[in-house]
């Protein structure tokens, strides 16, 4: 009995230790879709007063490939454009990606907003579903979003976009690949980054949850660094965040903002905004207003 | 992505506090304990389910020195204990309670990454035996100590003392030879938890974490 209780005790101190758990996946609250819905999906993010939207969208689902770098597995991910894809070479771009949650048909409300701003289609904009995300195949990993989101620049720049007239916009999560390629990428360098409600690191997001200077690699293989990838970054910053921000809080933005050494930078730090809330606690007019005046500055 | 950081934030709160009443000289004991921060998950609150191992030798009537090892933090493939002594500074007598202190550290080692953390811990607790099988309750003070200056991006570290007031019970055997024990923490009660990136709950509100446990002991006497 003696034995078998210490068999029993040495099976469980030590089979933790040889195979080690991830939850990095967790990360992606991503949901698979087999058809997008786009203006019919009743649970969008943020819901847009009809009257921001008076126009039928022309829109053109767009099927990319993605390179997983590492493996050079190709990964079939979903664009979906608003706008005359034709003239992608002479119009201005909106390159947005989306937060972590479910896939572009949450988003479509964001996306058609920014279509709709100075005008219909007075901008171009495109969205990615990451990995995983909606019909995209594949699963969602950290360098995967960065990946996913060089198969939309590579789109972009196929239908003749150059990165003098595309803007990056970076929501949440979608500020990590943003930042990335814009401080990183030299071959396609956009004319200015927006970044709204980024997270910081992973390292300050875990020693801020412990209050204690905890090693993100204690918990997670995520190494995100948006503090250190915007000291790269030169274009022009524009930066919204909500003052109450209950999941990223505000002071991840603001060390964010606190490292960019760019061209220019600009901040919007909104009153009794939330996460996902910051255009509609803004103001929509505010809201377009703003952006338009930083993409013609 | 803040479900990541739930199933780990625990380091501060991963575990009751260890041997509140020391061991009987030269009895051996050990023991699993499971529990942690209460967290928001899918609508409900629920404990972080951190678990571990301990064990504790009584050097003295007055003294244990005890260990354990965090199976939870070995899942993610770090090595992480927690070690030290109990002293019982004050013997009860009517009402007033017996008193032990706590000395210990917590030291985490991650094989990948190669990095180590090490925090020192004072456990102070008052308790109560009561009954025949001199069950007890006890009331109390965790306080952890960061000792670095600085968090991440050069930030001032804002908190070298996490103190998290606790109260719990240890239930024991007929014979004694076995005891179940339950301990509420307040975790971190001066710390406002409203921007916090895990979704915490407390039942103080917008105020530190409500951490619960849950344990089993087995002692292995002198005799």
């Amino acid at each position: 009995m003696k034995k078998v209780l210490i068999l029993h005790l040495l099976i469980f101190i030590c089979l933790p230790a040889c195979k080690k758990v991830s939850l990095d996946q967790l990360a992606f609250p991503s949901e698979k879709l087999t058809k997008y819905d786009f203006e019919k999906y009743d649970d969008p993010e943020i819901i847009i007063p009809p009257n921001y939207l008076p126009n039928p969208l022309e829109q053109y689902l767009i099927k990319i490939p993605s390179i997983d770098n590492e493996s050079g597995e190709v990964y079939n991910i979903y664009g979906l454009y608003m706008g005359d894809t034709t003239n992608i070479s002479t119009d201005t771009i909106i390159y947005f990606c989306h937060g972590q949650a479910r896939h572009m048909d949450y988003y479509w409300t964001r996306q058609a907003l920014l279509a709709h701003t100075g005008g219909l289609y007075n901008y171009g904009v495109f969205m990615i579903d990451y990995r995983g995300y909606g019909m995209s195949e594949g699963s969602s990993t950290e360098q995967g979003l960065i990946e996913d989101a060089d198969a939309g620049i590579d789109w972009l720049i196929s239908k003749g976009a150059s990165g003098e007239k595309t803007v990056y916009y970076g929501f949440s999560l979608g500020a990590i690949p943003l930042i990335h390629r814009a401080a990183y990428r030299s071959d396609f360098i956009p004319s200015k980054l927006i970044i709204e409600s980024p997270l910081a690191s992973v390292d300050n997001i875990t020693q801020s949850s412990t209050l204690l200077n905890t090693d993100s690699d204690f918990i997670t293989s995520l190494d995100f660094n948006n503090v250190e990838n915007i000291k790269e970054v030169e274009v022009p910053l524009m930066w919204l965040h909500g003052k109450e921000d209950s999941y990223v809080a505000i002071s991840n933005g603001e060390l964010i903002y606190d490292n960019y050494s760019g061209q220019y930078q600009e901040a919007w730090r909104i009153d009794s905004a939330d996460h996902a809330d910051v255009p509609l606690k803004m103001g929509l007019n505010n809201y377009i207003s703003a952006f338009l005046t930083f993409i013609r500055k | 992505m803040c479900i990541i950081l739930v199933a780990f934030v625990c380091l501060t709160a991963c575990a009751p506090s260890r041997f509140v009443e020391p061991l009987e000289k030269k009895s051996l004991a050990v023991g699993a304990s499971i529990g942690g921060p209460v967290i928001e998950f899918a609508g409900a609150p629920i404990p972080l389910p951190m678990s571990s191992i301990e064990v504790g030798y009584g050097l003295d009537s007055n003294l244990t020195v005890h260990g354990a090892w965090h199976t939870t933090a070995a899942l993610f493939g770090n090595a992480q204990i927690d070690a030290g002594v109990t002293y019982r500074l004050l013997h009860q007598q009517k009402f007033r309670p017996n008193l032990s202190v706590s000395p210990s550290f917590n030291f985490i080692y991650n094989f990948e990454a190669k990095s180590a953390r090490l925090w020192p811990i004072l456990d102070l607790n008052a308790y109560w035996n009561y009954g025949q099988r001199k069950n007890y309750f006890y009331v109390g003070v965790n306080n952890y100590f960061e000792l670095k200056k600085t968090m991440a991006h050069e930030q001032e570290q804002a908190h070298h003392w996490i103190f998290s007031p606790q109260i719990g019970h240890v239930f024991k055997g007929k014979k004694r030879p076995w005891q179940l024990f339950t301990e509420f923490k307040f975790i971190a009660p001066n710390v406002d938890n409203s921007f916090a990136f895990v979704p915490y709950q407390s039942i103080l509100g917008k105020w530190g974490a409500t951490g619960f446990y849950l344990g089993y002991r087995y002692t292995f006497s002198k005799k």
